[in-house]
């Protein structure tokens, strides 16, 4: 579970990833694809991308929720790229944080490629699993529309399109659903589980989804000793203190039109969902969830646009 | 059938006959309940997404990948090995499937299979230090120190800052008893990083293995003088202290952890064998600290034990169906519960598992084997 809160202004990105959708900018209204990947699912849910880093072939882990891009401790060794710290440089869920960074000769993904250095976060091992060299962020993926195609094992990158329906896969029911874009590059929507409106952080680098048991509590009531409420397991969460993870039978998730059915949506304690309180979102929406759908992120126009996964 | 449904799309499904998705629902449905430990309905969901013929081409692979890590988890390891080898076959460049089947090998103590998968990983990824930090911990278990000596010997040419690699090189070579060159790499890195515990530890190490337990001692208390707060280094200088005989200096130094509020199941293993040889029993503040915590983990089954909680016959065959090639529950069971059986008055079966142990294990264990069972002799022999 991947989700990079903040991060020191002393990293600066060097420049966007090359073809920068805006160069490309077309008058029509027809999506201009920039890369289409093919998508690498891992055994938890999530998915990853092929890229080069330093023109050396990896595999990243593609993730909504943190802010910038990240590569492991170990890759980082491998390219040669010197680690250089700062007090602090963010965290991830359950208070696991880096202060290290290091800067890429080059950075590719698909056809497009970085102009110049790009500086990218050093995320712990612990977190990753020896085939993944890092996680690729918003900081890549903002200056595209993004399309995650699950069901077909596609990553897309479109140029950016003002344009209303991106919705192009599908004559099947889809939805069109207002989201935030924060500073950071976190994507918050409105939905509404079992009839309540929640806020909700789409965050494809975490393999389940997850609200705290305090939210739970204020929004439906939900009581520490309801029967429904039944313990899962404790893991060390991203690597840090074990966590304690419940499970509650939530009956719908709803992005206007479209309904998923029994969302897995598992509840942990505030203490390792944030310990100072997240504000932006109540439910860190992750792949066990999204990936019953398909997805069209619009970053400039700040739209979802969502179908089912397997809608055609 | 589709999870995520609208009345709408419900409706046009319907009308338009859009194709149902069971091999995609179910493998979402698998490695959902993968996530919720939940192997029994992983291994389901997984089975079905295999059978059915719309399960995508691109997700069959990984699918083979999950259904063998939820046969691993709950101990079919050769369903788990046959999926894998699937999983290869569908994509053989397989990185996932490698590490898993490696693994799986490791498990059952087929250590050539194993070695020869994970250096199958490591074509794929010739440069990946983890995956050959996973061969050398199979070479280690497989006793082929020479290899693993190379392995590291490779990559200290190409970070030679790197003194975890010297200090990695530096034990293999002491397991191999190579003792000269591994003080060798142990002064080197030494004398990179001089603040360390760590260089101080291996030359310590070293010094034990040798019987040296003096100069053991010594630097596992200038390791202690850098890192004074870490509980696996008192643990380390108390067994250095039971095998050099002292052990009024053994206690005190596994009574140490405990007077700081640490807590170390190991600690209070060789804290009741030390002071079982003294003759007086472990304080009684110390053994409620150590029943309130959580055993349901290895290594608690040896905790209960000598809290009189269990009996020796149900450690030892917890042990044997928890033991794995990677760990060590096997090993640790002979010795700890040899001891405890050599410590209760009960020499036959005290002899034969220290006996197990001294065979067995590796390293300081085997080592340490070794001693209380010379020292079993020499009492039976006065």
């Amino acid at each position: 579970m991947k989700w990079l809160q903040l991060i020191l202004a002393g990293l600066v990105i060097s420049g966007a990833v090359a073809a920068r959708a805006d160069e490309h900018a077309q008058p029509s209204c027809a999506l201009q694809s920039m890369a289409s990947l093919d998508t690498q699912t891992l055994p938890n849910g999530e998915i990853a991308v092929p890229v080069t880093l330093n023109d050396t072939p990896a595999l990243l882990a593609v993730d909504t929720g943190s802010i910038y891009s990240s590569i492991s401790e170990e890759a980082a060794v491998e390219q040669g790229a010197h680690a250089q710290f700062s007090p602090y440089i963010g965290s991830f869920m359950n208070g696991v944080s880096t202060n290290a960074f290091t800067v890429l000769n080059s950075f590719a993904v698909g056809p497009l490629r970085s102009p110049k250095q790009w500086s990218v976060a050093i995320a712990p091992d612990q977190m990753l699993p020896a085939s993944i060299s890092g996680y690729l962020g918003p900081d890549v993926m903002r200056a595209y529309d993004v399309e995650f195609d699950f069901y077909h094992g596609k990553f897309n990158l479109f140029a950016h399109t003002n344009c209303a329906g991106a919705v192009y896969w599908t004559h099947d029911a889809a939805a069109v659903v207002p989201m935030k874009v924060a500073d950071d590059g976190h994507i918050v929507v409105d939905a509404t589980l079992d009839g309540k409106p929640v806020t909700i952080l789409l965050d494809t680098g975490s393999p389940s989804s997850v609200m705290s048991v305090e939210a739970a509590e204020k929004l439906f009531g939900i009581a520490k000793d309801d029967q429904r409420l039944k313990f899962v397991r404790s893991i060390s969460l991203n690597g840090g203190s074990d966590t304690p993870f419940y499970s509650f039978p939530f009956s719908s998730l709803s992005f206007g039109a479209i309904t998923v059915a029994n969302p897995k949506i598992q509840l942990i304690p505030q203490e390792n969902f944030d310990p100072h309180g997240r504000q932006d979102a109540q439910i860190v929406l992750g792949m066990s969830v999204l990936r019953q759908l398909h997805l069209y992120v619009a970053y400039d126009q700040k739209m979802l646009y969502l179908s089912a996964a397997e809608a055609h | 059938m589709m999870r995520v449904l609208s009345t709408v799309c419900l409706w046009l499904a319907l009308l338009c006959g859009v194709a149902s998705a069971d091999g995609y629902s179910n493998f979402n449905a698998g490695v959902a309940s993968a996530g919720r430990d939940e192997s029994d309905a992983a291994i389901k969901s997984l089975t079905q997404a295999l059978a059915s013929p719309d399960l995508p081409q691109h997700l069959q692979a990984v699918a083979y990948l999950s259904r063998g890590r939820e046969f691993a988890e709950v101990h079919r390891l050769d369903a788990a090995i046959a999926d894998y080898t699937d999983a290869l076959k569908l994509k053989p460049d397989y990185l996932d499937a490698y590490i898993s089947r490696c693994r799986a090998y490791a498990e059952n103590r087929r250590y050539a299979d194993a070695i020869s998968d994970c250096s199958s990983a490591i074509r794929v990824q010739p440069a990946n230090w983890r995956l050959h930090e996973l061969r050398i911990d199979l070479y280690q278990q497989a006793r082929r120190y020479d290899d693993a000596i190379a392995d590291y010997s490779a990559f200290i040419a190409t970070r030679p800052d790197d003194t975890s690699l010297l200090l990695g090189r530096a034990n293999m070579l002491r397991l191999a008893g190579q003792y000269d060159k591994a003080m060798a790499d142990a002064e080197a890195a030494h004398d990179a990083q001089f603040h360390s515990a760590w260089p101080y530890v291996a030359m310590g190490s070293i010094a034990f293995s040798q019987d040296k337990f003096d100069d053991a001692i010594g630097n596992i208390n200038s390791a202690l003088d850098v890192e004074s707060h870490d509980s696996d280094l008192y643990v380390l200088k108390g067994q250095m202290l039971w095998a050099n005989g002292r052990l009024d200096r053994a206690s005190e130094t596994f009574g140490d952890i405990f007077a700081h509020d640490g807590m170390d199941p190991y600690a209070f293993l060789w804290l009741s064998l030390s002071d079982a040889a003294q003759g007086k029993p472990v304080s009684a503040d110390i053994v409620s600290k150590v029943e309130a915590t959580d055993r349901t983990r290895w290594p608690g089954p040896l905790v209960d034990l000598y809290l009189g909680k269990t009996t020796p016959e149900e450690v030892l065959q917890g042990a044997a169906k928890e033991a794995d090639g990677l760990n060590h529950e096997q090993c640790e069971a002979d010795l700890y519960v040899g001891a405890w059986q050599q410590s209760h008055g009960h020499p036959d079966d005290a002899t034969r598992l220290l006996t197990a142990a001294a065979g067995a294990c590796d390293d300081m264990q085997k080592q340490l084997a070794t001693i209380a069972l010379a020292r079993m002799r020499k009492a039976g022999s006065q």
